[in-house]
C-alpha cells in the first residue's frame, strides 16, 4: 500500500466478481451461459420454508390436493387466503423472472457471432422455457399480461403496466413459441448436455397445453406423435418405477423434461429441497416432513389384484374404531427409554395391508413397519417406521421418525437413501432430477384424449401401458375381472383420475389436474388426518380457488390488471 | 451543546482551547477605568489557585491588573508567587473558568477558588478542517463534552453516549449485544430514503464511532447545517460528527485511571406462559379454535398438574429466564498518561473492556491502545502522529444470538434446557416440540478476532506568520478473522431417562477473513490575518484530499476433520468449498473556505467542495457543494451593551448544499452474475442479469436553510440556542416501485424522490452557584416534520404495512381499520348486518353476492375489521393512513446536576414522542403452535368462551382476540388493532459521585480521586408493549448498576 501514498487513487473501478455486460453475448460460450441462466430459474426455491410459490418447490403443490398434507399450508388449504397471500406473489414473480430472462436472451442471441443453425437452436430452447413459464402462469392465474422480447428490462422495468391478455391469447403465444421450439430443437443431446430441452419436450408440452384447454384432437396429435415414434424421440417407459426417483437411475428415457439436479458443497446450489421437505427425521441432514401423504389417498392404492382396499379386511372393525382404538392397534409397546419391547399384536396384518397393494404405494411412501435407509452418525442406518404412543423414536434406536408425530405416511419418493453414495452434502440440494413431463404422463394424457373423443378402447390401452409397467404389474383394465371393467367414458375418466393420482403422487401435477377437471371442490375439501384418524388439517376449496388471484400488490401498482379473477 | 458544562481539569484539549481571549468576559470589562499604578512599595504575594473541588489549577494566569507584563502562571501545585505593589489587583484566569479579580490587600497568602465557567464563551469549537471560536460561529454546530460521560458511565460504545445530549441529534440505542452494540444516529431527521447515518470523522478521517475508546475522546462536534457540513461535501447530507481525541499538554506528567464494574440485567423481557399444564391447555384451545386436532392429551396435562415441584422431571420453564441466565459483571478500565514540554507533547492510553453478556457464551473482550504525539521541530515546522488500534475477541457462539432469540420464542415450558449435571434436554412430554436455547449456545467452537490499526501522520509548515500548510496521510487496516467448527452435543429426555440424540455429526471447519483498508491523504493551506486596526479578520483555507477504501473477503470450509480436535483446513480431508469477494470505492475532493469578520460583530463564511466518486461513471462523477453563512453578534453593538441582564446575543443564518452517494459501489455498471445449471451431472456456468444498471446515476443533493439565535442572560446563567431549519433532499437515490413482472433482477436506484424536513431545535441551560452549592439544568427539544415532496407522481411504494408517497411522511403506516373484537352476540350482529346488506344488494342488482370479509367472516373472538370506504366489503381497499411515519417528530433530552462540597449528583433523561408502529412480533401474538411460546399477557387477555355469560353477552370484554393456530393470520396481520405508541421517556443515567478532599489526597500524592455509583437505563416510562421502544426484537437494552473510580495522579 505504500504506492498509495504517492499515487492518485483510481476512480474508474469495476466489480471483481461479475461480468461486464458490454463484453457479453459475443460467442457461443456466452450464449450458452446466458441460456443456462434461463434454465436456472426453474430451480428457484424459497429459503424461508416449504412454500409452494417458487417453481423449484413444484413437488410441494401436491399438499394442496388430495395427495398430501402440509401443516405449513393450513392457510392456503383452509380457504383463508387473500390476494396478499405470499405464495400467490412469489409464483407470479418467479414465473415472470423466467420470462424476463428468456426475453433478455432472445434480444441478445441474434447479436452473437455464431452459426445461424446454432443460433436457432438456442432460440428454440429459450422459447421452450418461456412457454413453460407462461403455461404455469396460465394454469394458475388464467389470462396474464404478455411481455415478449420487445421489452428491454433496463429501459422499461418500471413501465410494465400491460393489462391482462385473455387465456386464449396467452395460449396462442405459448403454442407459437412451442412450434418454433419443435422445429429447431434436437431429438436428443450428448451426455454432457443431457437435460436441455428436446423436440419431445416441446411436443409433449404443446400437447399438454392443448389438453388443458380441452383441445382434445390437437393434444392427441402431439401425444401420438411421440408414442408412435418413441424411438425417434428417444423416450420410453422405464421398466422400474422406483428407479425414476433415485439419483443413479434418474437419467432415463422416461424423463421427457425435468429439472436437472446434483448435490452441492457449500455455496454450490444445484439441487432442490426434496430431502428437506419430503424427507423424515432420519433423512440425510434431517428432513422436516413438511409434506406427507394423506391417509385417505394412501387407502386409494388398489390391492394387487385391482380390487379396492379395505382396512376391515386386515383389522376387523377398523372402519368404526375411534382414533385411540386404532392407535392401540397400530402401536408398538416401548419401555421408558423408547426401546420397543413388543411390536403390535397385529404387526403382520399391518405390514400385509400395505404389502398386498399396488407396488407404487411402497415405492412412493414409507408405510408403518417398513424400512428406510437413513443416515445417522455419519453412517447409513436402516431405520424402521414404527408407530408409538409417545414420540421419541430415534435413529439411534433404529426407528424412523419426525419430531412430534411419527403417525404419518412419509414420502419415499425423491427422498435420498443414506447419503446417495456421497452425492448429497446438504438437505436443500437433493441430487435427484425432478420430472416435469414423463413418458407415463404422455401415455395417460393420450388416454384421456382418446376417452374424451369417445374412443374408450384406445384410452384403456394407454392406461394399461402404465398399469402394466414391469415393476407395477397391475392387472390391465377390461382384462376379465368385474372390478377391472371400464367401458364407458365416465368409467374411464374415473380410472384416469385414479391412475394419474397414484402414478404421479409427489410430483406436483395433481392440483392442476383436479382444477382442470373441475373436481377440486370435491377432492380438495375435507378433514385431513393422521394414520389413526386424528385431525391434522381442514381443507376447503371453493369456486374462487380454481384460479389464484393476481397478487394484490401487483394490482395496486398496475390497476390495468383488474378486474381480478372471480371471487377475489 | 447541552453538555459543555462541567469541565473537568483532566484531559481538556488545551491545544484546541489555547486561544483564550479575555475580552470575551464582559462581566470583567472595565476598560475605561484603568488603574494608574503609582510607584509604591512592592510586596511578594503568594497564593494557591484551586477549583471548586479543591484541586489545584495548574498553569493559571496570574497577572497584575493594568500591567500585562507583570504576571506568572501557577505551578503543579497551583501555587504562585508574584512581586506586586501593595494594593494591586490580581487577575486570575484559566481556560474554562470565570476570570477573577482579587485585591492583594495586606494578605501575603491568598487562597483563590476559581469557578468553572460552564458556558465557556471562550470555547473553541472544532469544525471541518479547523477550529473556530464558538462566539464567532455562523453555522449550526452542537458540541458535546463526552469527557465526563465517558469517565463515569458504563459506556462500551461511544454512540450510546450521545443520546439526549444535543438538539437535533437523535440517538436510538439499537444494538446491545457485547461487541456488537451501538446506536443509530440521525441528525435533523431522516433526510433521505437511503441510509441516514451521519458521516463520522475521527481526527480528520472517516471512521466508525465504535472504534474509539470513549475515554480517549477530547470533544465532539456535530455539524448540522449545510454551512458547517458542506466542507465534507458529498457525504455530509446526514450531518457530520467530528471526533477529536485527546492530546498531551505542556506540564507535569499526569496519570489517570478511570474504571468501572457494572452489574447487567435485561431492562425488560417478555413473559411467556411458564406453567406447562396451563400452556398445554392454551395450545389445545388454539388448535380447537382453528378446527384442528388437539395436540396435548388430558393425561399429560393432569400428569404435570400432579407433579408441581419436580423441575427436572416435570419442568415449567421460562425460555427467556434460561436465555438470560448469565450473571454478568462487565468492566472497563482505562489507564492514560499525558504530558509534554514546550517541544513535544503526548497522550497515551490503554483500555480494557470485558463484557461477558447476559446470554451465556456471548462474551466480548477488547484491548485498545492510543498514542497521540505532537512535536514542534522548529518555529516553522511541527509534526504529529495519531496511532490507535484495538484487538477484539468475540465468542463465536454469539453468531447464534438471533437464533437463540427465536429459540426462546420457539420452545416449550415442558423442557429442561440443561440438567445440573451438564446434559442438554429435549421436551419431556411425548408429542411436544421445542428448541434448546442452551445447546444452541454451546454447539460451536472457534474464535472471532478483530484487529484494527489506524495510523496518521501530519506535518505543518509555517513559512510566514498567518500562513500554514498541513499535509496528512492516514492508513487504516481492519482485519476480522473467524474460524468455526461444530461441537456435537447429545440430548436427553430426563423424564424417560433416555438419550434422544447422541452427539455425533459430520465434522467440518470453516475459516473466514475479511480485510478492510483505507488510505486517506490531504493537503491544506491556511492563511489568517487581521487588517484595518485588527478590525477585519480574514481566514482562508484551501485543500485537496483523496481517499480509497477496499474490502477483501475469503472464506473456505472443509468437511471431515482427521481428528475432531484439529482446527485448520489442512486438518480436514473431505468436501471443500470456497468463496470470496473484493469491493471498494475511491474519491477525490477539492475544497475551500473563506471566513470574513468585522470588529467581532459581523461574520461571513463561504464554503465550496467538489467531490469525484468511483461509484458514478465519468460523465456524472463530479458533484459541487457550496454554502454560505453569516452571523451578527448583537451583544457587541454599543446600543446593546447597556442592557444589564443580557450577556450575549447572536443571530445567524446559513444556506447551502450537501450530497449523498449512497448507492452500491458498482450500481452504475451493467453486469451479469452467476446462475449455474446442471447438465448431465456437471455444473454448467450460467449467467443472468441479477441487477439492472442505471448509468445515469448521480449525486443526491440536500439543501439546508438554517436560522438561529444564541443567547446568554443574567451573567450567562441562562443560556440557550434556537434553530429553525428547512432541509430539502432532492435527486434521492431510490429503487422505484416496479411491478413484479420485471422479475427478480434488482431494480436500479434512480435519482428521483425529494424529501423535506422542517424543524425547530431549542436548547436551554441554567446554571448557578450558591456558596458551596452549584447546580445546572440543560434541556433540548427538537421538532421535525418530515414529508416526501416528490415521488414518481402519485405512485406509492409499499413495504409491508407502510408506504412511501408524495405528500406523506416517509414510510407512513397504512392499515386496515378495526373496531375491536367481536366480543359477543351483540357484536356478531354487526357482522351479520354487513352480510345481510350484501345479500340484499346482490338480490336487488341481480348478481351473486360478493365475499364480504376477504380474510374470512369474523366469529366470536376475532378482530372486527371495518368497511371504511363503505363499498360493502371489508378488504385491503379499506386501509387508511396512521401516524406520522417511522420517525418521531419530537425528540428531547435533559441533563441536570448538583454538586456540594465533594459530592455530585446528576441525571440524564431522553425520550421521543409522536410516533406509532405496529407491534405484533412472534412473541406478542394470540396464536399457538406446538413448540412455540404463548405470551402470558395474551393468555390473560384473550377472548375465550368462558368470558360469555349465560345470556351470551360479555361483561368483561377481552383485550386480545381468541387463540388460533399459528398460520391463521386473520387476527395477527397488521391492522389498526396492533397499532402502538412508541413514545417514551427514559432515565438514561442517574449518578452519585464523591470526590475525596484534597487534603487527604495530598498525603498520598494523588491529585484527584472520585468514586461514583451509577444506574443506567433503570427507569423508562412508555406504553410500548415490546421489550424496548428504541430497538426492535433482539438483545435488549441493559440495566446497569455500576461502581466506578476516577483517579488522577
Amino acid at each position: 500500500m505504500t504506492s498509495s501514498l504517492v499515487s492518485c487513487y483510481e476512480l474508474d473501478l469495476y466489480p471483481h466478481d461479475k461480468v461486464n455486460t458490454g463484453v457479453f453475448w459475443k460467442n457461443e460460450a456466452h450464449v450458452k451461459q446466458g441460456v443456462m441462466g434461463v434454465y436456472d430459474v426453474m430451480k428457484k426455491k424459497s429459503t424461508s420454508g416449504p412454500e409452494c410459490g417458487p417453481y423449484g418447490q413444484y413437488f410441494m403443490l401436491d399438499a394442496l390436493s388430495d395427495i398430501a398434507i402440509s401443516n405449513p399450508f393450513n392457510g392456503l388449504v383452509g380457504g383463508t387466503t387473500t390476494d396478499r397471500t405470499g405464495e400467490f406473489k412469489n409464483k407470479w414473480r418467479n414465473m415472470y423472472d423466467g420470462i424476463a430472462k428468456a426475453n433478455h436472451a432472445l434480444q441478445n442471441i441474434p447479436k452473437a457471432e455464431i452459426k445461424e443453425e446454432t443460433k436457432n437452436q438456442y432460440i428454440a430452447e429459450v422459447k421452450f422455457l418461456r412457454a413453460l413459464y407462461y403455461f404455469h402462469l396460465l394454469d394458475f392465474y388464467g389470462g396474464v399480461p404478455i411481455y415478449d422480447e420487445s421489452w428491454v428490462l433496463s429501459e422499461s422495468f418500471d413501465k410494465m403496466m400491460l393489462p391482462r391478455s385473455s387465456a386464449e391469447e396467452v395460449r396462442k403465444f405459448i403454442l407459437d413459441d412451442l412450434n418454433v421450439a419443435e422445429t429447431n430443437l434436437p431429438y436428443s443431446w450428448d451426455k454432457a448436455n443431457y437435460g436441455r430441452a428436446t423436440k419431445a419436450a416441446a411436443v409433449a408440452l404443446r400437447g399438454k397445453v392443448n389438453l388443458f384447454a380441452q383441445n382434445w384432437a390437437e393434444a392427441k396429435k402431439d401425444f401420438e406423435k411421440i408414442v408412435e415414434n418413441k424411438a425417434t424421440y428417444k423416450c420410453d417407459l422405464n421398466d422400474d418405477y422406483a428407479e425414476l426417483f433415485k439419483p443413479d437411475t434418474d437419467e432415463n428415457p422416461e424423463m421427457i423434461f425435468f429439472i436437472s439436479n446434483s448435490g452441492g458443497v457449500g455455496d454450490v446450489n444445484d439441487g432442490l429441497s426434496m430431502a428437506f421437505y419430503h424427507g423424515n427425521g432420519s433423512t440425510f441432514g434431517g428432513g422436516w416432513a413438511s409434506s406427507t401423504l394423506d391417509p385417505d389417498f394412501v387407502d386409494k392404492y388398489e390391492m394387487k389384484d385391482g380390487t379396492k382396499f379395505d382396512w376391515n379386511n386386515y383389522i376387523p372393525g377398523w372402519n368404526t374404531m375411534t382414533p385411540d382404538e386404532r392407535l392401540n392397534v397400530l402401536s408398538a409397546t416401548t419401555d421408558g427409554k423408547n426401546v420397543i419391547v413388543a411390536y403390535p399384536k397385529m404387526k403382520d396384518k399391518i405390514i400385509a395391508a400395505y404389502a398386498d397393494r399396488d407396488p407404487r404405494l411402497n415405492q412412493t411412501c414409507i408405510t408403518p413397519y417398513s424400512f428406510h435407509l437413513g443416515w445417522y452418525a455419519n453412517q447409513p442406518k436402516l431405520v424402521e417406521h414404527v408407530i408409538m404412543f409417545a414420540k421419541g423414536p430415534s435413529a439411534a434406536n433404529g426407528y424412523m421418525g419426525y419430531g412430534s408425530d411419527q403417525k404419518w405416511y412419509f414420502y419415499r419418493k425423491f427422498v435420498p437413501e443414506a447419503n446417495c453414495n456421497g452425492q448429497i452434502t446438504d438437505r436443500t440440494n437433493t441430487p435427484i432430477n425432478f420430472p416435469l413431463i414423463r413418458y407415463a404422463d404422455v401415455l395417460l394424457m393420450l388416454a384421456e384424449c382418446h376417452n374424451e373423443l369417445g374412443d374408450v378402447d384406445n384410452a384403456v390401452k394407454y392406461i394399461n401401458m402404465v398399469r402394466t409397467r414391469k415393476s407395477t404389474n397391475m392387472p390391465a383394465l377390461n382384462s376379465g375381472n368385474s372390478w377391472l371393467e371400464a367401458r364407458t367414458k365416465e368409467a374411464v375418466r374415473e380410472r384416469i383420475v385414479h391412475e394419474r393420482g397414484v402414478e404421479f403422487a409427489g410430483e406436483g401435477l395433481r392440483f392442476s389436474d383436479l382444477r382442470r377437471w373441475r373436481l377440486a371442490e370435491k377432492y380438495c375439501t375435507g378433514i385431513k388426518k393422521t394414520i389413526h384418524g386424528t385431525k391434522r388439517q381442514t381443507a376447503l376449496f371453493t369456486e374462487r380457488d380454481y384460479l389464484w388471484p393476481i397478487p394484490g400488490e401487483e394490482t395496486e401498482m398496475n390497476p390495468a390488471l383488474l378486474p381480478n379473477n372471480p371471487g377475489w | 451543546m447541552g453538555a459543555t458544562l462541567v469541565l473537568t481539569s483532566v484531559g481538556m484539549t488545551q491545544n484546541a482551547l489555547a486561544a483564550s481571549d479575555s475580552n470575551l468576559f464582559r462581566r470583567n470589562e472595565n476598560k475605561s477605568g484603568s488603574i494608574t499604578i503609582t510607584q509604591q512599595e512592592n510586596t511578594t504575594v503568594k497564593g494557591v489557585v484551586v477549583d471548586q473541588s479543591g484541586i489545584p489549577v495548574i498553569g493559571a494566569n496570574v497577572v497584575m491588573k493594568g500591567s500585562n507584563s507583570n504576571g506568572t502562571i501557577t505551578d503543579i501545585d497551583g501555587k504562585f508567587s508574584l512581586n506586586v505593589p501593595k494594593g494591586a489587583i490580581l487577575k486570575i484566569s484559566y481556560i474554562g473558568y470565570i476570570e477573577m479579580e482579587v485585591p492583594v490587600g495586606n494578605k501575603a497568602d491568598l487562597s483563590i477558588t476559581l469557578k468553572e465557567d460552564s458556558q465557556a464563551l471562550s470555547e473553541v469549537v472544532v469544525v471541518g478542517y479547523g477550529t473556530q471560536k464558538k462566539v464567532n460561529l455562523s453555522g449550526a454546530v452542537a458540541t458535546m463534552d463526552v469527557g465526563k460521560l465517558a469517565e463515569s458511565r458504563p459506556i462500551n460504545n461511544l454512540s450510546t453516549a450521545l443520546a439526549g445530549m444535543a438538539a437535533g441529534v437523535k440517538v436510538s440505542a439499537s444494538k446491545h449485544a457485547p461487541g456488537d452494540d451501538g446506536a443509530s444516529i440521525q441528525v435533523r431527521g431522516q433526510g433521505t430514503l437511503n441510509s441516514s447515518s451521519p458521516l463520522v470523522i475521527i481526527d480528520g478521517v472517516e471512521g466508525a464511532l465504535s472504534s474509539v475508546a470513549p475515554n480517549d475522546v477530547a470533544n465532539i462536534s456535530v455539524l448540522k447545517d449545510a454551512a458547517s457540513a458542506s466542507i465534507y461535501g458529498s457525504r455530509a447530507a446526514n450531518g457530520v460528527i467530528l471526533i477529536t481525541t485527546k492530546k498531551g499538554k505542556e506540564g507535569k506528567v499526569k496519570m489517570s485511571y478511570n474504571g468501572y464494574f457494572s452489574m447487567e440485567s435485561p431492562s425488560k423481557m417478555i413473559k411467556p406462559v411458564k406453567d406447562y399444564a396451563n400452556y398445554m391447555e392454551l395450545v389445545n384451545e388454539g388448535y380447537k379454535n382453528s378446527s384442528m386436532g388437539l395436540p396435548f392429551k388430558k393425561e399429560s396435562i393432569d400428569l404435570w398438574r400432579a407433579h408441581p415441584n419436580e423441575p427436572l422431571l416435570y419442568p415449567n420453564t421460562d425460555g427467556f429466564d434460561v436465555l438470560f441466565g448469565n450473571n454478568v459483571l462487565a468492566q472497563q478500565h482505562t489507564l492514560s498518561a499525558s504530558g509534554g514540554s514546550d517541544k513535544i507533547s503526548y497522550y497515551s492510553s490503554f483500555t480494557y473492556l470485558n463484557n461477558p453478556g447476559v446470554v451465556e457464551n456471548t462474551d466480548y473482550k477488547r484491548y485498545s491502545l492510543r498514542s497521540n504525539i505532537d512535536a514542534k521541530i522548529s518555529n516553522w515546522l511541527s509534526i504529529g502522529t495519531n496511532l490507535s488500534g484495538y484487538y477484539g475477541s468475540r465468542n463465536v457462539n454469539a453468531n447464534s444470538l438471533s437464533d437463540v432469540f427465536n429459540y426462546a420464542r420457539q420452545t416449550t415450558p415442558g423442557m429442561v434446557h440443561r440438567h445440573p449435571d451438564g446434559r442438554y434436554g429435549v421436551p419431556q412430554n411425548p408429542g411436544d416440540e421445542g428448541n434448546n436455547v442452551l445447546s444452541r449456545l454451546n454447539n460451536k467452537e472457534g474464535e472471532n478476532l478483530t484487529r484494527d490499526i489506524r495510523t496518521r501522520f501530519y506535518a505543518t509548515l509555517n513559512p510566514i506568520k498567518g500562513l500554514s500548510f498541513t499535509g496528512s496521510y492516514t492508513y487504516n487496516y481492519n482485519d476480522e478473522e473467524e474460524w468455526i467448527k461444530p461441537k456435537f452435543l447429545s440430548t436427553w429426555n430426563f423424564l424417560e431417562d433416555v438419550m434422544v440424540s447422541d452427539g455425533v455429526g459430520r465434522t467440518n471447519i470453516s475459516n473466514e477473513t475479511q480485510r478492510t483498508t483505507r488510505n486517506f491523504m490531504d493537503g491544506i493551506a491556511r492563511y489568517e490575518n487581521k487588517f484595518f486596526d485588527d478590525k477585519f479578520d480574514l481566514n482562508v483555507m484551501l485543500g485537496a484530499s483523496q481517499e480509497q477504501w477496499e474490502e477483501r473477503n475469503t472464506k473456505a470450509s472443509k468437511y471431515d476433520l482427521l481428528d475432531p480436535a484439529l482446527d485448520v483446513l489442512d486438518g480436514a480431508i473431505g468436501d471443500a468449498s470456497a468463496s470470496g469477494f473484493r469491493r471498494g470505492w475511491a474519491m477525490r475532493s477539492y475544497f475551500g473556505r473563506i471566513n470574513l469578520g468585522w470588529d467581532n460583530k459581523y461574520m461571513l463564511e463561504l464554503n465550496l467542495r467538489s467531490d469525484g466518486s468511483s461509484r458514478f461513471v465519468p460523465n456524472n462523477r463530479w458533484g459541487y457543494f457550496p454554502s454560505a453563512s453569516a452571523a451578527w453578534r448583537l451583544d457587541q453593538e454599543n446600543f446593546m451593551k447597556e442592557i444589564d441582564w443580557l450577556s450575549s446575543l447572536k443571530v445567524r443564518g446559513s444556506y447551502g448544499s450537501l450530497g449523498n452517494n449512497y448507492v452500491g459501489n458498482y450500481d452504475a455498471i451493467s453486469v451479469y452474475e452467476k446462475a449455474n445449471y446442471i447438465l448431465g451431472n456437471g455444473v454448467n456456468m450460467g449467467l443472468s442479469q441479477g441487477a439492472i444498471a442505471n448509468t445515469s446515476l448521480t449525486w443526491e443533493s440536500t439543501y439546508v436553510a438554517n436560522i438561529g439565535i444564541d443567547f446568554g442572560f443574567l451573567n450567562n446563567r441562562l443560556t440557550g440556542t434556537l434553530d429553525a431549519f428547512n432541509k430539502r433532499t432532492s435527486n434521492i437515490l431510490i429503487a422505484l416501485p416496479s411491478p413484479a413482472v420485471h422479475g427478480e433482477a434488482t431494480v436500479p436506484k434512480i435519482n428521483s424522490a425529494e424529501v423535506v424536513n422542517k424543524g425547530i431545535e431549542i436548547t436551554l441551560g441554567w446554571q448557578d452557584t450558591a456558596g458551596d452549592f452549584s447546580y445546572y439544568v440543560n434541556g433540548n427539544i427538537t421538532y421535525i416534520k418530515n414529508e416526501v415532496t416528490k415521488f414518481k407522481g402519485g405512485d406509492r411504494s409499499y413495504d409491508g404495512d407502510r408506504f412511501i408517497q408524495e405528500g406523506y411522511p416517509i414510510n407512513v403506516l397504512y392499515l386496515r381499520p378495526t373496531d375491536g373484537i367481536v366480543q359477543d352476540q351483540n357484536d356478531l350482529k354487526k357482522v351479520q348486518k354487513m352480510l345481510d346488506a350484501e345479500t340484499a344488494l346482490a338480490a336487488a342488482e341481480n348478481r351473486a353476492p360478493r365475499k364480504v370479509y376477504s380474510a374470512g367472516t369474523p366469529g366470536l373472538g376475532d378482530i372486527l375489521f371495518v368497511d371504511a370506504n363503505g363499498d360493502g366489503i371489508v378488504n385491503y381497499d379499506d386501509r387508511q393512513v396512521y401516524g406520522d411515519g417511522q420517525n418521531a417528530p419530537l425528540t428531547f433530552g435533559m441533563d441536570a446536576g448538583v454538586s456540594w462540597k465533594g459530592f455530585d449528583f446528576s441525571v440524564l433523561l431522553q425520550g421521543m414522542a409522536g410516533t406509532k408502529t405496529i407491534y405484533s412480533g412472534a412473541e406478542y401474538r394470540p396464536t399457538v403452535r406446538v413448540g412455540f411460546m404463548v405470551n402470558q399477557e395474551m393468555a390473560n387477555g384473550r377472548w375465550h368462551e368462558g368470558l360469555l355469560g349465560a345470556d351470551g353477552t360479555i361483561t368483561n370484554p377481552a383485550k386480545f382476540p381468541r387463540l388460533n393456530y399459528e398460520t391463521e393470520k386473520k387476527n395477527t396481520d397488521a391492522s389498526e388493532f396492533w397499532l402502538v405508541s412508541q413514545n417514551y421517556l427514559r432515565v438514561k443515567n442517574l449518578q452519585l459521585g464523591y470526590t475525596l478532599p484534597k487534603k487527604w489526597m495530598d498525603v498520598v500524592n494523588i491529585e484527584k480521586l472520585r468514586v461514583y455509583v451509577s444506574l443506567e437505563n433503570y427507569f423508562t416510562i412508555t406504553n410500548y408493549p415490546g421489550i424496548d421502544p428504541e430497538s426492535g426484537w433482539g438483545y435488549p437494552a441493559m440495566k446497569q448498576a455500576s461502581l466506578g473510580v476516577n483517579l488522577t495522579f
